[in-house]
């Protein structure tokens, strides 16, 4: 064997010590600095591009697409272009460097995501460079090739697989039934809110309860019953009448806070009249007048005329405003509010 | 608060007009009998009106009051002025039915056994502390007085028209007494608290009794005759439904308190009998006719209505602790039963 084909073989050796790497363990192959150029994809055909190391016991490959597949990409939405390293042993067995963003043609890169993955089945990693990128207008489109970097070793001198770039046809804007469908539900919910919304305070404003007037005082509530005493003659009850009347008086002595018993009878009232003082006990003289005809009435069988009970009437009418006038303000105001 | 079933039958309507004036007849002897008594006796006009409603109800009066307050006076003027016929019983340990009601003596004119009447055989007795006398002869005075009769040997002698029996009771000394039965207690009409005199009074008292020698001349105002005519006159006054239902309640209310919300049923052993039904109702009358009136108010009832059932009432032990009088059982009634 002369020494040129013994160099030749030689350099073989060190070649495939250097292709196998740590990962298998085996020989490498040759070291070829020159990227694999994938052909280019043909336009409008899956945009698939392809390179692999040419090594018989190591392999490593990449693959760039773009997801989804689409004969024509609509102008609306975003396409993942992805430059894939796959490589069979384990992952770390090699390094891969993120590639540099492609040039891009119509389209414009929103953000970049890396992702490594092991596939058990076949025994292989990989390393996943994900471009996501918005179309910009309608036309044809292209994503340049890019180059990835990979070792198999701190040691290990950097080598490179090349994808080569791909063409894409951006479209019409597609419609997004989805998001249309989303929207449009929200938007209907919102209308159907509003409306309801809209709904009760028409009814609130238009059907609005008057404001219920403030209760009365306690002696405008007696006046108001005192007003309605006539029924009783109406109806021929005399002795309903002044037993009202009599009721009357005796609810105007107790809210003026003159007489704490529940129910005096005009003896009583007049004994505890006689210890008033005069002014008190003239202007409470119709109280007694009051009570004293219910008396005669309810309890002696007496048919008073009709001026007696006009009579009678005013003097309870009498009684109850000069009742109110004695009675402490604070409990007005009291009875008022409550 | 009325229980059903006590509202009286719808009457016919009562000609008030005419009891009026029948009334204010027979009443016009009122205002001059209380004025002699009043010659003698100074102030007392409470026991004094209850008195002539006694009278004119035929209902007995008992008289609690320490000595020297002028029952007996009181009872002595009275009976001259209606110019009855007035017996005093001092009643004593010793006394027998006998000295009450009288006796049957053999005559030896004649070999005959006539009877001999007892001092009750008067208009008006005076039974002075008849605590002191023992049950028998207490027994004896209280069936003449449910039956206006008394019976000596096998003859029975109906006692005078009117006849009313005015009993006192000591509240002090209450050594060796014999407390009437509340049975028999029941059978007065009114129990009157005798309190001592105002201060004005007092001295009106001292005015008249100073001296050693006593000048008084109560006129005769009155017969027996009368009283009974007028005691027509007190059954005629009108009382009505309502007033009815007012006595009714104030009764029940003394035996079922808690149904008429009157915190007072823990204090009451018994409430009051039908008697002080009747009495409350008749006394009432009487009021009104004093007052010259022909019918009934319910002032009427709640001024004599202490009067009729303080001794009606029994306590318990309870009240007995807490120093709870009848009175002031009695009182919380009237206040909170409701006045029609």
């Amino acid at each position: 064997m002369s020494c040129k084909a013994l160099l030749i073989l030689l350099l073989l050796s060190v070649w495939a010590l250097v292709s196998a790497g740590p990962v298998a363990g085996a020989v490498l192959g040759p070291w070829d600095d020159t990227p694999t150029t994938i052909p280019k994809s043909a336009m409008g055909a899956p945009a698939l591009a392809l390179a692999s190391a040419p090594s018989a016991a190591f392999s490593i490959r990449a693959e760039a697409r773009v997801e989804p597949k689409r004969e024509t990409y609509p102008s609306n939405l975003p396409l993942d272009y992805i430059v894939e390293a796959r490589w069979r042993g384990e992952l770390g067995a090699v390094a891969v460097k993120t590639p540099q963003n492609p040039t891009l043609e119509n389209l414009e890169c929103e953000r970049t995501s890396v992702a490594n993955h092991t596939h058990p089945e076949s025994g292989e990693a990989s390393a996943e460079f994900r471009f996501t990128l918005k179309p910009v207008a309608q036309g044809a489109a292209h994503v340049g090739g890019s180059a990835l970097e990979y070792s198999t070793g701190p040691e290990k001198a950097a080598a490179a697989l090349h994808v080569d770039g791909v063409d894409l046809i951006i479209g019409k804007p597609q419609r997004d039934w989805r998001r249309i469908g989303a929207w449009g539900g929200a938007g209907a919910a919102g209308v159907a809110i509003v409306a309801l919304g809209g709904l009760l305070f028409f009814r609130r404003v238009a059907h609005r309860e008057p404001e219920a007037p403030p209760p009365p005082s306690p002696f405008e509530a007696l006046r108001a019953q005192a007003a309605a005493l006539d029924r009783h003659l109406i109806e021929g009850d005399e002795a309903a009448f002044y037993g009202e009347a009599r009721e009357i008086a005796c609810k105007g002595l107790a809210l003026a806070g003159l007489f704490d018993r529940r129910s005096p009878t005009a003896t009583e009232f007049a004994q505890w009249l006689d210890s008033r003082p005069d002014d008190e006990r003239e202007a409470l003289r119709p109280a007694q007048a009051v009570l004293e005809q219910a008396e005669r009435v309810r309890f002696a069988a007496a048919r008073p005329t009709a001026d007696e009970n006009r009579a009678a009437r005013k003097d309870l009418e009498a009684a109850l405003s000069r009742l109110e006038k004695i009675a402490p303000k604070e409990e007005s105001g009291e009875a008022r509010s409550s | 608060m009325n229980q059903p079933g006590v509202m009286a039958a719808a009457a016919p309507a009562p000609d008030i007009e005419a009891i009026n004036a029948l009334v204010k007849e027979e009443s016009r002897f009122v205002d001059a009998l209380v004025g002699e008594i009043a010659k003698v006796i100074v102030g007392q006009k409470a026991m004094i009106e209850r008195l002539l409603i006694g009278i004119l109800t035929g209902g007995h009066v008992l008289l609690e009051g320490v000595p020297g307050l002028a029952k007996t006076l009181a009872v002595r003027t009275l009976a001259d002025a209606i110019q009855a016929k007035f017996q005093r019983l001092q009643f004593t340990p010793d006394l027998l039915p006998a000295d009450l009601i009288g006796t049957m003596i053999y005559n030896q004119k004649d070999g005959a056994f006539t009877p001999k009447k007892g001092p009750i055989f008067a208009n008006l007795i005076l039974a002075d502390e008849i605590n002191r006398a023992p049950a028998k002869v207490q027994s004896a005075l209280l069936e003449a007085m449910q039956e206006r009769q008394v019976t000596i040997s096998d003859t029975t002698f109906p006692l005078d028209e009117p006849f009313l029996v005015l009993a006192t009771q000591n509240p002090i000394e209450q050594e060796g007494t014999y407390p009437l039965p509340e049975a028999q207690v029941d059978r007065f009409m009114l129990k009157l608290k005798i309190d001592y005199p105002s201060k004005r009074e007092e001295r009106e008292i001292l005015e008249r009794m100073g001296a050693s020698v006593q000048d008084f001349h109560v006129q005769r105002v009155i017969t027996p005759e009368a009283i009974v005519k007028a005691r027509r006159a007190v059954d005629a006054v009108y009382i009505d439904d309502k007033i009815k239902s007012y006595i009714v309640d104030l009764v029940f209310a003394t035996r079922l308190p808690a149904q008429y919300k009157i915190p007072v049923e823990h204090f009451i052993q018994y409430g009051a009998s039908p008697r002080a039904t009747i009495y409350l109702a008749r006394a009432a009358k009487a009021h009104a006719f004093l007052r010259h009136r022909g019918h009934v108010i319910p002032d009427d009832v709640k001024t004599i209505g202490l009067d009729v059932l303080r001794h009606r009432v029994i306590l318990t032990y309870e009240a007995e602790a807490e120093e709870v009088t009848p009175e002031d059982v009695v009182k919380e009634i009237f206040d909170r039963v409701e006045v029609p």
